[in-house]
């Protein structure tokens, strides 16, 4: 049966480079929240937001890893037609892991580090969060991107993340970036962001 | 607009692949501040020494909606300036300019701009030779190794050595930095009176080495340190004379020689600074 594939971007060149801006921003001033411009058509169960920064950051030279909600045979197809990557079955190789399901978020050490000498071979992970929910507590954040101190919700992330994201912290050079991706925003948490009062870094 | 606008050639000259490629070795050497990453540098239609590599980045990022400024040593008409500039306002019909307020994206051989940079600016430095240990060392598995094992002795011994030889840290230009406590930069061969104007800068510094292939960031309000010793601390070059032009005593000024009878001036090397001092005494 012939499968329809999602649109993706209407004028990709101009879609994927002011939606790229936006993801530059959002990683050189973490936790801002910063709107994306283009909102693309993509498979079902992802946000518009997701699919920009998908097709943005995705190509042939990035394998890539999908949670178990996010990897649905549509996510796939519109995924090898549009992008052509690698699929990966686990997320220890993946250049991107793309996480809609905060729930299915494995821990940070099961995607790839990189390494003391090419710390950039480490997974960038695109969270799923609903950005505009800002209820309840924050925590503080500092670090490189940051005029003096900034502050989180915590609503954004998975649950006992912050352990986890100290430890990451620890590892540093090495370690994983995440792009927090809302409907029509990002935010962005490279490693080298400390939340709290944590003792690395 | 639309991608046609320059028959053959795709938006902004590279290809959409390439782009993407240095899109993600960008958004990874924000993520690692002062870390080079290595990236697959391009030919491009126009000679390594010439801003290759700041070109890469340079049409990586740029959008319609973006000012471009170019400035070759602070200058903005200067024949790299000029060339660099007219590429891009013909393969991204982006909108240009000299002004450094009104820029939003500022490529840079060799300076930074005097007016300080804002927030949602970028500037895009130029690198010839990005390994601060190079010189040193001459291996990159072992600079790399080096780089991992934050082992960066050898540098001291080299303002070390300059102590020795002439009783003070010689080094004018490209004098090497720590960025955020960890990674020893190679600033590009900026005069050091720039390097206090890298540290919690509001404009992201982005890095490309087209050559040498690689690209390196500084994310906006991130601790950038020039090197130096408790007894003999990092200083700015100061002078004697003020610009000719606008007189200015707080700038950067080149040294001209004017005729062959020993004849010289010092200007701004900033030119549309030194240019809108001018303005403003004349009241225009």
């Amino acid at each position: 049966m012939l499968q329809s594939i999602p649109a993706g971007f209407a004028r990709p060149v101009f879609e994927s480079q002011s939606t790229y801006r936006a993801i530059l921003e959002a990683m050189s001033r973490p936790g801002s929240i910063v709107p994306l411009p283009v909102q693309g058509e993509g498979p079902r169960g992802w946000s518009g937001g997701m699919t920009s920064v998908v097709l943005t950051m995705c190509d042939m030279d990035t394998p890539v890893w999908l949670d178990g909600q996010a990897g649905t045979d549509d996510a796939f197809r519109f995924l090898r037609f549009h992008c052509a990557c690698p699929l990966l079955d686990a997320p220890d190789k993946a250049s991107f892991a793309i996480v809609i399901n905060q729930a299915l978020m494995p821990s940070l050490d099961a995607f790839s580090l990189g390494s003391a000498e090419y710390p950039e071979r480490s997974t960038t992970v695109l969270l799923a969060t609903d950005i505009d929910d800002d209820s309840g507590e924050t925590i503080s954040i500092q670090g490189p991107g940051v005029d003096g101190k900034g502050r989180l919700p915590l609503s954004w992330l998975p649950p006992k993340f912050m352990e986890k994201w100290r430890d990451n912290g620890c590892l540093f050079p090495r370690g994983v970036d995440l792009i927090l991706v809302g409907k029509a925003h990002v935010v962005g948490l490279p490693r080298t962001l400390r939340m709290g009062a944590g003792p690395c870094m | 607009m639309n991608a046609e606008a320059m028959p053959g050639y795709n938006y902004a000259y590279l290809d959409e692949q390439t782009k993407g490629m240095i899109r993600r070795a960008i958004l990874k050497a924000v993520a690692i501040p002062g870390y080079q990453v290595p990236f697959g540098s391009r030919e491009m239609p126009l000679p390594y020494g010439w801003g290759t590599g700041g070109i890469q980045i340079t049409a990586s990022i740029i959008g319609p909606d973006d000012v471009l400024k170019v400035i070759d040593q602070g200058a903005d008409d200067t024949t790299n300036a000029v060339s660099i500039r007219s590429f891009f306002a013909r393969t991204a019909q982006v909108a240009t300019t000299t002004t450094t307020e009104e820029a939003t994206v500022i490529q840079t051989r060799h300076r930074i701009p005097e007016a300080p940079l804002k927030s949602g600016q970028i500037l895009v430095y130029q690198v010839p030779i990005p390994e601060p240990l190079r010189f040193m060392e001459p291996s990159e598995s072992e600079t790399r190794t080096m780089h991992a094992l934050e082992e960066y002795g050898v540098m001291h011994v080299k303002l070390y050595e300059d102590i020795a030889e002439h009783g003070r840290i010689a080094t004018s230009y490209n004098y090497p930095v720590k960025v955020e406590d960890r990674y020893i930069m190679c600033p590009s061969p900026i005069p050091k009176f720039d390097n206090p104007k890298m540290d919690n800068c509001q404009a992201l510094q982005l890095f490309g080495a087209g050559r040498e292939k690689r690209i390196y960031a500084i994310p906006p309000h991130t601790r950038v340190k020039s090197l130096d010793f408790e007894d003999h601390p990092f200083e700015i070059q100061s002078w004697d004379e003020a610009c000719s032009i606008c007189g200015s005593r707080k700038s950067f000024l080149d040294e001209i020689i004017t005729d062959d009878h020993g004849g010289r001036m010092f200007v701004c090397s900033d030119s549309d600074f030194c240019a809108r001092r001018v303005r403003e005494q004349e009241g225009t």
